[in-house]
C-alpha cells in the first residue's frame, strides 16, 4: 500500500487564537505530522499549513479532517492538496 | 529549486500496478532531478549488496523511504524540469475516498499523464481516472502506453491499446486525434528523454518532448469574478470579513458583490492577502476582504461571492454527468446524497436518470435506465434539497465539478452541465 502526503490548511476561530498551543493539540491528536507553517491571510488572521502522512486507504483522508476540526480553537480543517509520497 | 520556466501542476493518472510511480522516478532521474551522486551511493550500495546490476526499481524504493521521511509542505509534490517548463507531479492516490480532496481541494492539475500497461491494455480504473480527469477540468493528456518491454515492444499491441484508448477518450469528451500516444518503459527508459531503437516503428515524441508541446494554462481573469466562501470572520475594528479563494475573475476595491444563495449585497472596502493591502485579488489567490453592508450572520460558508451585475447561478435543479464509483447497491430516483462543490456541501435528490452511457461505445447504452451502478457513466438530474451555487463547467469549470458522498465514502464524481436556475430576485 502507498502513502499519501496530505497538505492541510487550518483557519483557527479567530486572529486571538494561539497558534503555537494549536499546533501543540494537532501534533498530539494526529500521528504522521511532519510540517508545520503559519500563513497570513489578512487582518490579523493566519492560517496553519500542516503536512501529514496517511496510508493510500479508505477513510484516511477524513480521520485527519475530523481529528484536527474536534479541537478547541480550530474554526476549520481541510485538505487542500494532496499526492503520493 | 528555484525556476523562471511557467509552472505546470501535472497528474499521472492510471491502473494501479501499470507503472505510474515507476513512471514519475523516470522522468524525475532522466531530468537530471535525482542527483547523479544519489544515484551513484545506491548503486554503489547495490554491488556491495550483490544485487550485481544496477536496478532502476531498486533505486525509486530507496528513494521514496528518504522522501517519506523528509516531507515539508513546499517539497510535498515530485518536481521536475523539461527545456520550457517546471512541474510539479500529483501523483493521484490509488483509493477512491481521495476524490472528493482531489475535486474540493486547491491543486487543480493543468495536465495529465495517463499510463496504461500495453500488457493489460484499458482496465476499470484506466476508465474511472480517465472520466475524473475531464471531471477535474483536466483539458491536456497525454497518453503514455507502458511496459512496451513486457510485450516485445510490439507495434501491433500498442496500436490495439491505443484504438481501445481512443473509443474512451472520444466518449469523455477529449480528441483522440490531437493527443500524444507514446509507447514508453519506465522501468527500461524507452522512449522518455531519447527515442529507442527497440521501438524504430515508432516516430512521435518522446514522453518529456511531449511534455513541452503543453500550453500553459491562462488564468481565468475575463471570467465574472467566483469567489466560494471558506469562512467568515467578525474582527474587532473592522467588521465582517469573509474569506476564500478567488476562482476566476478579479475581485476589485470598491466593487459592489452580491452573495449567493444568500442574496445578499454589500460593496469590497478593503482585500488583504498575505497580511497585505492589495488594491485587487486574481485567480488563486488566498484572501479575506472587507465588505461593507454585511453581518457575519448574513453570509457563511458554501456561500459564493461574484459581481452585482452578474451574480452567481443558484440551481433550482441541474443536469449532471456523473461516473459511479463505489456504491453498495444501485442509485435510482429520490436518492439524496450529500454534493461536495466548491465549498458547500448540500444534500440533492436524483429525480430523473436519463441516460447510461457505455464506455466502450461512447453512445448512450440505455435511456432512463431504472438504476445506474458501481462503474457506470450517466446523465442524471439533480434537484438540490435547499438553494446552492453551481455553474455549467463549459462556463466556469472551477465551479462545475463536484464529489458525491454517502455514508462516510465518496460514491461519485460529476460536472454539471445543465442549469434550471432559480430566480434570485
Amino acid at each position: 500500500m502507498g502513502s499519501v502526503a496530505l497538505i492541510l490548511k487550518i483557519m483557527p476561530e479567530s486572529p486571538e487564537v494561539d497558534l503555537n498551543d494549536l499546533v501543540g493539540k494537532i501534533k498530539e491528536k494526529v500521528a504522521g505530522v511532519q510540517d508545520v507553517r503559519e500563513e497570513p491571510i489578512g487582518f490579523g488572521l493566519k492560517a496553519l499549513k500542516v503536512a501529514v502522512v496517511v496510508d493510500d486507504a479508505g477513510g484516511a483522508s477524513d480521520a485527519v479532517e475530523e481529528a484536527i476540526n474536534s479541537i478547541d480553537g480550530v474554526e476549520r480543517a481541510e485538505i487542500v492538496e494532496l499526492t503520493l509520497t | 529549486m528555484a525556476s523562471e520556466k511557467p509552472h505546470m501542476n501535472l497528474a499521472v493518472i492510471g491502473h494501479i500496478d501499470h507503472g505510474k510511480s515507476t513512471m514519475v522516478g523516470r522522468l524525475m532521474f532522466e531530468t537530471g532531478t535525482v542527483p547523479a551522486h544519489i544515484i551513484e551511493g545506491y548503486r554503489k550500495e547495490a554491488e556491495s549488496k550483490g544485487k550485481g546490476s544496477f536496478e532502476f526499481a531498486w533505486v525509486m524504493d530507496n528513494l521514496k523511504e528518504e522522501r517519506e521521511r523528509g516531507i515539508t509542505i513546499d517539497i510535498a509534490h515530485k518536481r521536475f524540469d523539461t527545456a520550457k517548463f517546471y512541474f510539479t507531479v500529483v501523483d493521484c492516490p490509488g483509493h477512491r475516498d481521495f476524490v472528493k480532496n482531489m475535486i474540493t481541494g486547491a491543486s487543480q492539475a493543468d495536465a495529465a499523464i495517463l499510463v496504461v500497461a500495453a500488457s493489460d491494455g484499458v482496465m476499470e480504473q484506466t476508465k474511472e481516472h480517465v472520466f475524473l480527469s475531464r471531471t477535474l477540468g483536466i483539458n491536456q493528456l497525454i497518453i503514455a502506453i507502458n511496459k512496451m518491454d513486457a510485450v516485445k515492444y510490439d507495434e501491433k499491441r500498442f496500436e490495439e491499446v491505443k484504438k481501445d484508448l481512443s473509443t474512451l477518450l472520444q466518449m469523455v469528451g477529449y480528441k483522440p486525434a490531437e493527443t500524444l500516444f507514446i509507447p514508453t518503459s519506465a522501468l527500461a527508459g524507452t522512449n522518455i528523454s531519447k527515442k529507442s531503437e527497440e521501438t524504430a516503428w515508432y516516430k512521435g515524441p518522446t514522453l518529456l518532448e511531449a511534455l513541452d508541446t503543453l500550453k500553459e494554462p491562462e488564468k481565468p481573469i475575463d471570467k465574472p469574478l467566483r469567489l466560494p466562501i471558506q469562512d467568515v470572520y467578525s474582527i474587532s475594528g473592522i467588521g465582517t470579513v469573509p474569506v476564500g479563494r478567488v476562482e476566476t475573475g478579479v475581485m476589485k476595491k470598491g466593487m459592489k458583490v452580491t452573495f449567493m444563495p444568500a442574496n445578499k449585497e454589500g460593496e469590497v472596502k478593503s482585500i488583504e492577502m498575505h497580511h497585505e493591502e492589495i488594491p485587487e485579488a486574481m485567480p488563486g489567490d488566498n484572501v479575506g476582504f472587507n465588505v461593507r453592508g454585511i453581518g457575519k450572520g448574513d453570509i457563511r460558508r458554501g456561500d459564493v461571492c461574484g459581481p452585482s451585475d452578474a451574480p452567481p447561478t443558484v440551481a433550482d435543479e441541474f443536469t449532471a454527468q456523473i461516473v459511479v464509483l463505489q456504491h453498495p447497491s444501485a442509485i435510482t430516483v429520490g436518492y439524496t446524497p450529500v454534493f461536495h462543490c466548491h465549498t458547500t456541501q448540500t444534500a440533492c435528490t436524483f429525480v430523473e436518470l436519463q441516460k447510461k452511457l457505455d464506455p466502450r461505445t461512447g453512445q448512450t447504452k440505455e435511456e432512463n435506465p431504472t438504476f445506474i451502478k458501481s462503474g457506470d457513466a450517466a446523465i442524471v438530474q439533480v434537484k438540490p434539497t435547499k438553494p446552492m451555487v453551481i455553474e455549467n463547467v463549459k462556463e466556469l469549470p472551477q465551479l462545475g465539478r463536484f464529489a458525491i458522498r454517502d455514508m462516510g465514502s465518496t460514491i461519485a464524481a460529476g460536472m454539471c452541465i445543465g442549469i434550471q436556475a432559480k430566480q434570485m430576485r
